[in-house]
């Protein structure tokens, strides 16, 4: 029998969009049904080992780190610091950054999505049809194990990160070339690596043996696209690759065979880097393979269409919006190729504002895009991919998406809209929730039935 | 895009391709006012970076910087990289 359930608010994808959508939401009132493919929340932070928290920040000269969105990025972001998951904000170059460690924010996640009455998790649980009537969506297919699950939610956000629910749902997405989107990252976590290994000059030391070893042939080539970080915990450092498809083959960030030619390559490069940082460097003789990633972090794929573009000249010159939401700070971070990222930094580090059109999917009145899918030019999406700048879209979509569950006749025009988001982003201070807004349904946290 | 090692390296003209080099290939839109006095490590030139910068240097110039040169003083600026990479040229290439 197929379960059936309705919701306010359903959030598709558990990373930080989709956390925070999911929070957001719920402490204005909705019923929020959480679904996630992975076994934990996170995403990209959890799942694919990212271990920085990019785009909290302002770009700024001066020492000092500033708060770049109130409200759930900051909250998030303090509670990962509080639990012992994270030790900054760090400064590396130009931009201010919090390391964290993937496991605690996996738990900070778990707990802030807990504590938020209204919200229920579903994990191991994947968006498998989507089906509209009259530019709405009508219905949602959750797929868990052979089981299938109908919900029926009066809005949508999308936090798939690959726009997947507005793919499903016809409506305008795009794709940049295979050829130019930016290249997914693999990442691992060694042990028992000295505790000075990567300190001060012995980082250019690794640098130099890693380069070696690849003039030498005792590394691929691709482990060109390798660096090393140590973490705040004693003998842990990641090894992150930038990856290539093996074999010349085409990047396609949807296509199943090419994920998986990609996760077997990275391990295979990872254990080749791990073996010859054992063999050749000083501090590496004892280290292992700890953790692989539950996946390969992929940094750009397909994105909405939107009512408003974000242009690449709007993060260049730092573009202001009536209708803005969030505020993207993370520099243009081109990653075309696997030799290390290139920054292009905003005109007098100026912020970007992110306006609610581009979090709306154009043509689906209840359908909102949070995170790194959202409306976006391949070069200002990558900015705007990081998890900072998705957490603040997401608590964006996430009250948008609880206002028009509310009344639905709220999306009918956005700037309004927008200046309600923008008045109702905490800054710790949670306002009262509302009551119920769909008279007669039980709570989705009872997963009920009809 | 690789280019043929350069055969003869010009010492006078070094400065200003290694400055071009890091601005086409390592750190896009570096400000108007970079030159070879400003600061690598906040432009952002990484460790990662250093390596790719090791193998260009080696595909352009055919000076391949031993272990030994890899020093923060070195890479804090393009005009001290380039008194570096002098140096090897000077010392015979530096490629074993």
């Amino acid at each position: 029998m197929t379960r059936q359930l309705r919701c306010d608010v359903l959030v598709a994808g558990g990373g930080s969009a989709g956390i925070a959508a999911a929070v957001a939401a719920a402490r204005r009132g909705a019923r929020v049904l959480l679904v996630e493919w992975h076994g934990t929340l996170g995403g990209m932070a959890t799942a694919a080992l990212v271990h920085s928290v990019c785009g909290l920040y302002l770009l700024r000269e001066e020492p000092g780190a500033v708060p770049a969105n109130p409200g759930i990025a900051t909250e998030f972001a303090a509670r990962l610091i509080a639990a012992g998951g994270a030790v900054g904000p760090v400064r590396m170059g130009r931009v201010d950054v919090l390391p964290h460690r993937p496991p605690m924010f996996a738990l900070v996640a778990d707990r802030i999505v807990a504590e938020a009455s209204g919200v229920q998790t579903w994990l191991h649980a994947a968006i498998a049809e989507v089906a509209c009537t009259a530019g709405r969506v009508e219905r949602v297919v959750v797929a868990c194990r052979g089981e299938r699950a109908e919900i029926e939610p009066a809005v949508v956000v999308d936090a798939t990160g690959d726009a997947s629910v507005a793919a499903l749902a016809d409506a305008a997405v795009e794709i940049e070339a295979a050829a130019r989107l930016q290249r997914p990252a693999y990442v691992v976590l060694l042990a028992g690596v000295a505790p000075d290994a990567l300190e001060g000059e012995r980082r250019l030391q690794v640098a130099h043996r890693i380069t070696s070893g690849i003039r030498a042939g005792r590394l691929p080539a691709a482990a060109r696209g390798a660096s090393l970080r140590a973490t705040q915990v004693p003998g842990e450092a990641y090894v992150t690759i930038d990856l290539e498809p093996p074999h010349g083959a085409p990047y396609h960030p949807l296509d199943p065979s090419c994920l998986a030619a990609l996760e077997v390559h990275g391990r295979e490069l990872a254990f080749s880097i791990a073996d010859f940082l054992r063999q050749h460097v000083d501090g590496f003789g004892g280290s292992v393979v700890a953790a692989l990633p539950a996946r390969v972090g992929v940094r750009e794929s397909r994105r909405v269409v939107g009512e408003r573009r974000i242009e690449t000249a709007d993060v260049e010159r730092g573009a202001t919006f009536p209708d803005s939401v969030a505020l993207a700070t993370w520099p243009i971070e081109l990653r075309e190729q696997t030799t290390g990222p290139r920054l292009r930094y905003p005109r007098d580090a100026r912020p970007t504002e992110i306006p609610l059109r581009a979090l709306r999917a154009g043509g689906v009145a209840n359908l909102f895009v949070a995170g790194r899918c959202i409306a976006a030019s391949h070069e200002a999406q990558a900015s705007l991919r990081v998890i900072g700048t998705c957490l603040a879209t997401g608590e964006a979509a996430g009250i948008a998406a609880a206002l028009v569950a509310q009344d639905a006749g709220a999306a009918g025009d956005t700037a309004a809209l927008a200046a309600l988001v923008r008045a109702g982003r905490g800054d710790g201070v949670l306002p009262e929730p509302r009551a119920p807004v769909r008279g007669g349904a039980s709570s989705a946290r009872q997963g009920d039935r009809r | 895009m690789t280019v043929a090692p350069t055969a003869i390296l010009d010492p006078s003209r070094l400065e200003h391709d290694l400055l071009r080099l890091v601005r086409e290939h390592l750190l896009d839109g570096l400000d108007d006012d970079f030159d070879a006095l400003s600061s690598l490590p906040d432009a952002g030139l990484d460790s990662m970076a250093i390596m790719q910068l090791l193998l260009l240097i080696e595909d352009r110039f055919g000076i391949w910087l031993p272990e030994e040169d890899l020093t923060r003083e070195n890479f804090a600026c393009i005009r001290s990289l380039t008194r570096a990479v002098t140096r090897r040229h000077a010392a015979g290439g530096g490629t074993p």
